[in-house]
């Protein structure tokens, strides 16, 4: 009988800036095809499977194993511009304010 | 041998230490002071809280042998090939990498392993793929036989 994946929340951090913030993923060992993002109303779900390691381990450490992570985004963020990219095992999520909450500049009425 | 007792947490918290396996430890962490080595990591571990010293991975290292090589693998999220530099001086290999972008996931890395006599300085090979950095050393392959027989002249 095959025992079932086991399933870890990946370490994760967030960086704010000017326009949102970006949530960057740690996820080594994921190809970029085992890996899904999902927006459900507000709540993003990143998943990704790292397969079987191949080398004659004993234990754990080759087993497959499932990164799963759930955030649930502000109202504020801009749900149709959220950008992903991966790179060097780490899944970075660009979120950015909707563009009316952004800051602007009011003008000044002369008389 | 003061490997037992030094602690690696993978980064979904999960002791590497009960995974470790006896056949590995021929490949052994390098740790300068040996006498101290464990309060120093305890030190470590206790004023980290305390001070905002850059972060580095709380790395899953797998070790592990095969029939012609050693194999170790660690974990490097966010670290690109040119921000890793590996150097073996002697029987002394060093992994350091250090990044200062912005964007990187951890700022600094470096962990030493002293490596078993038999292995081939020049059958070193390092891959990253995915933020894995995968190390093979090819093992040294006895030429002269055990037995030698020496003609009577």
């Amino acid at each position: 009988m095959k025992t079932p994946i086991r399933t870890e929340r990946p370490n994760f951090k967030t960086r704010a800036h000017k326009e949102g913030f970006n949530i960057d993923i740690s996820l080594p060992g994921v190809k970029k095809n085992d890996l899904e993002v999902s927006l459900a109303k507000r709540l993003l779900r990143i998943n990704g499977i790292r397969k079987e390691l191949e080398g004659n381990f004993e234990r754990h450490e080759q087993e497959a194993l499932r990164f799963e992570l759930k955030v649930e985004i502000h109202e504020d963020v801009d749900d149709k511009k959220i950008q992903v990219t991966h790179r060097d095992g780490v899944l970075t999520l660009s979120l950015k304010k909707r563009p009316e909450l952004a800051p602007r500049k009011i003008n000044i009425l002369a008389n | 041998m003061i490997l037992k007792k030094l602690v690696y947490v993978l980064p979904g918290g999960v002791d590497v230490n009960k995974k470790l396996n006896t056949k590995s430890m021929n490949l052994t962490r390098y740790n300068p002071n040996r006498f101290f080595g464990n309060l120093d990591d305890f030190l470590n571990q206790t004023l980290r809280s305390f001070s905002p010293s850059p972060i580095t991975p709380a790395s899953g290292a797998y070790r592990y042998e095969e029939k012609d090589c050693y194999r170790l693998r660690l974990n490097l999220p966010g670290f690109t090939r040119k921000e890793i530099a590996i150097s073996l001086e002697k029987k002394l290999l060093t992994i350091i990498a250090k990044s200062e972008r912005e964007d990187s996931f951890f700022s600094s890395f470096e962990r030493s392993y002293d490596l078993p006599k038999n292995i081939n300085p020049n059958g070193i090979n390092a891959k990253l793929e995915n933020g894995v950095l995968d190390l093979s050393f090819k093992k040294l392959i006895d030429q002269e036989p055990k037995v030698r027989k020496i003609k009577i002249c």
